[in-house]
């Protein structure tokens, strides 16, 4: 029997288009902060930045972290609704996390860092809606 | 459901008093070895629960436990089956001829190209660290020997295959997970829905509302984690937190005059929840794992 291989949320993160001072763009398992999928815009090559990198699995646990707490909190505001997405601004980076809502794919968060003294925070969020398409397509 | 399951791991309202243990060393000492060797074969793991480790070329490529659901799960739940023949599907799932016959079943499914490339990759890569997490480490887990056996693939691999460190490390922090989750709920844990106190109004996830829907009667983590396809430590963690917002508790609660494990009071609303950080940092310290 020929063995069927999944590699597609690597090709999906490499094709995805550039946002302006993007550093890295991270799919992670909500449920466990499971890094599934990490791309580094400085190394496309994946020779550091990838799922395993410690730094990045450190980065996604923090956003795991917020995404529960929030989550929690939705919980108990009737009225308030899912939430789209969470914004961390710290000097140099902002981080933005997006939960992925399409049918087969809610599970997942998408965590972008971007530079910030390059990147435009209100067309990034714009960006980050067709880098979800261009994801889930 | 109390009793044996077929994984032989005692379930039920005692069923989380086992200890939790470390990465078995028989195990890992012995894939680390075929790696090095650059083998390809299937490494079975004899014990409670056992399972199957795929290695290609000195990479693990996919995992297999008997006690978590595998990718086929996964798929075969996402063609959104009758319900009462999932149930029974479900059952014949956890058996080894039914779950090879799943995995036929669900090849011909990731064939047809009809399920999102991104959550199947994602669902397989959560399937292959579920398994190894449950077959190597864990409450009641023990490894007594291993067979390895040469040039057996598996029906679907990752297509990013892992060395053992990024494995071995993907294990340990969950098994950290597992520690801090364990102070409230195990995955062989019997959970029921909590009885309404007062008006108290959340709003679920689709996720949530899934195993929500599932508890009219006694159930545990690793029960729901089958019959929702996804994994045992992530329905774990779920089940967590829906203990968190007093719509879900554990029996053994009950004969604890309503305490949980770590002694806070059991079916009310709280606010707390696991910390990612601290299972994601080896140095910060959290629960005691012998």
């Amino acid at each position: 029997m020929d063995v069927t291989q999944v590699n597609a949320i690597e090709l999906a993160l490499n094709r995805v288009p550039k946002i302006d001072g993007m550093v890295s763009a991270v799919l992670v398992e909500t449920s466990t902060g499971h890094v599934v999928g990490a791309l580094d815009v400085g190394s496309r090559d994946g020779s550091h930045g990838g799922p395993a990198d410690p730094v990045t699995t450190v980065v996604a646990a923090a956003a795991t972290d917020l995404v529960h707490t929030i989550s929690l909190l939705v919980a108990q505001q009737a009225g308030t609704g899912p939430f789209d997405e969470l914004i961390v601004a710290f000097r140099e980076q902002h981080h933005i996390v997006r939960p992925l809502r399409a049918p087969g794919h809610d599970g997942l968060f998408l965590l972008v860092t971007l530079d910030r003294r390059r990147a435009n925070l209100a067309l990034a969020r714009h960006q980050m809606q067709a880098l979800e398409s261009q994801i889930v397509a | 459901m109390v009793g044996t399951r077929s994984n032989g791991r005692s379930s039920g309202t005692t069923g989380g008093s086992a200890t939790l243990h470390e990465p078995s060393d028989t195990a890992t000492d012995r894939i680390r070895q075929l790696a090095a060797d650059g083998k390809t074969g299937v490494l079975q793991i004899v014990g409670s629960p056992g399972g199957l480790v795929y290695i290609a070329d000195g990479h693990i490529v996919y995992a297999e436990s008997l006690g978590t659901p595998g990718a086929e799960v996964a798929v075969l739940r996402a063609t959104r089956p009758d319900e009462a023949a999932w149930a029974a599907t479900v059952t014949a799932m956890q058996t080894r001829p039914g779950r090879k016959a799943a995995a036929k079943h669900a090849d011909e499914v990731v064939a047809r190209r009809t399920l999102p490339p991104v959550g199947l990759d994602a669902a397989l890569q959560s399937a292959t660290a579920d398994a190894l997490l449950d077959m190597l480490a864990g409450y009641g887990v023990t490894v007594t020997r291993t067979r390895f056996v040469n040039g057996q693939r598996p029906w679907i691999a990752l297509g990013r295959p892992l060395t053992p460190d990024v494995a071995l490390a993907e294990t340990a922090r969950r098994l950290r997970l597992l520690a801090a989750v364990g102070q409230r709920v195990r995955p062989d844990d019997e959970i029921v829905r909590a009885a309404a106190t007062g008006p108290v109004a959340v709003r679920l996830s689709p996720q949530q509302w899934d195993l929500v829907r599932l508890c009219p009667e006694r159930r545990t983590p690793r029960d729901l984690a089958w019959s929702v396809g996804r994994g045992v430590l992530a329905t774990t963690i779920e089940v967590c937190e829906l203990i968190e917002l007093g719509v879900l508790k554990t029996a053994s609660s009950a004969a604890r005059g309503g305490r949980a494990r770590d002694g806070r009071a059991g079916g009310r609303p709280g606010h707390r929840t696991v910390s990612f950080l601290t299972g994601a940092v080896p140095g910060i310290a959290g629960p005691e794992v012998s």
